[in-house]
């Protein structure tokens, strides 16, 4: 049996990217697309934590001994991109809910055709 | 089939040839980054700061304004959540009251 | 009826025995964020579970959310004076216990302010949702 070498973490963070794509484009509810835009931030971020990193390496911490060391840089920059993500997806929920008790309804083609509506009257 | 239904399969047909695309564009070449900020980071960093845990040396001391910066950005998000959460009001033409 | 439904008494018995171990979880990992794995951020999200552990027993009273704002905007104030200060006056030339406390102090700061923001912006979620 031979080994299979081509599922690591690079080509899952890929997928996993265009999972969300394709649930950002295929429906046109507005909670679809923010639960999409979570998935694709969570495959960017699985890539960037993968990059100079073998099968048998330790966390880059000091212990007065000597071993291979993961990257620590794009872990430093990954810890940020965590906590903006969070705030984007909370920032797009509670302007989710003032627009639905405006509009009354998650469709985003019906909410823009009501706005269309109400501007010409 | 009926109208969106054909839509949909068409955007998956698409995300899947892309998708291939990428992950062959991405396996074909045998590229290496040149590790020169990884070796800096790893030799120096417990000289020149005293802290064993490397990844928190980075993101206190070496890249200091990305973490004020970021805790700026939470307090616009929260200021933004508390106003809108505040200043809603019920207009005249809403859906809900008809 | 209601107020049965509303009001579990397994998940009141449970999590009042968790709560406290999951503070002490939060400020350990926050503290010993220097020499081993953690540090604010991490130390942050851990304790805004906490709040929810008290939203899950108590739905109906949420107290306190005047002190979380204060706190809030007093840390805010005090990371930027004390980050810009560390930059301006020329940080390696420090001697070497004034960098410890420095660590120390701007890590812990870091991790209140990552806490207390985020359970702003949940109990505001909170109130919006419930109550009526």
């Amino acid at each position: 049996m031979t080994e299979i070498n081509f599922i690591n973490a690079q080509n899952t963070a890929i997928v996993i990217f265009f999972i969300g794509v394709y649930g950002l484009c295929a429906r046109r509810n507005i909670i679809k697309a923010i639960i999409s835009l979570g998935i694709m931030g969570g495959g960017a971020i699985l890539f960037f934590l993968s990059v100079n990193r073998g099968p048998d390496s330790m966390p880059p911490i000091f212990n007065g001994d000597s071993f291979v060391m993961a990257d620590p840089l794009p872990q430093a920059l990954v810890i940020t991109a965590i906590v903006i993500g969070v705030s984007v997806t909370a920032v797009a929920l509670i302007m989710f809910i003032a627009m639905y008790h405006k509009y009354g309804t998650t469709n985003w083609l019906k909410a823009m055709r009501h706005r269309i509506e109400r501007e010409d009257e | 089939m009926r109208k969106d239904v054909r839509r949909r399969l068409l955007i998956l047909i698409c995300v899947i040839a892309i998708t291939l695309i990428v992950l062959m564009l991405l396996n074909a070449f045998d590229e290496t980054m040149k590790p020169e900020a990884f070796n800096y980071y790893i030799d120096k960093a417990m000289d020149e700061t005293e802290m064993p845990n490397i990844v928190t040396a980075i993101y206190l001391q070496y890249r200091l304004f990305d973490t004020l910066f970021e805790a700026l950005l939470l307090s616009v998000a929260v200021s933004a959540v508390v106003y809108f959460a505040a200043a809603w009001e019920k207009e005249e033409g809403d859906i809900e009251n008809e | 009826m209601n107020e049965r439904a509303d009001h579990s008494e397994i998940l009141e018995d449970i999590l009042l025995f968790i709560y406290p171990l999951i503070i002490l979880f939060g400020i350990f990992v926050i503290v010993t964020g220097v020499t081993q794995s953690g540090g604010g951020f991490q130390g942050g999200a851990v304790l805004v579970a906490v709040l929810m552990c008290r939203y899950l027993v108590y739905p109906d009273d949420m107290l306190g959310l005047n002190a979380i704002k204060k706190t809030d905007k007093i840390v805010l104030i005090l990371i930027l004076v004390l980050g810009v200060g560390a930059i301006l006056i020329g940080f390696s030339n420090l001697p070497q216990y004034i960098k410890n406390i420095y660590n120390m102090v701007i890590g812990i700061l870091i991790g209140i302010r990552v806490s207390s923001g985020l359970s702003v912006i949940f109990y505001t979620f909170a109130d919006i949702e419930g109550g009526d």
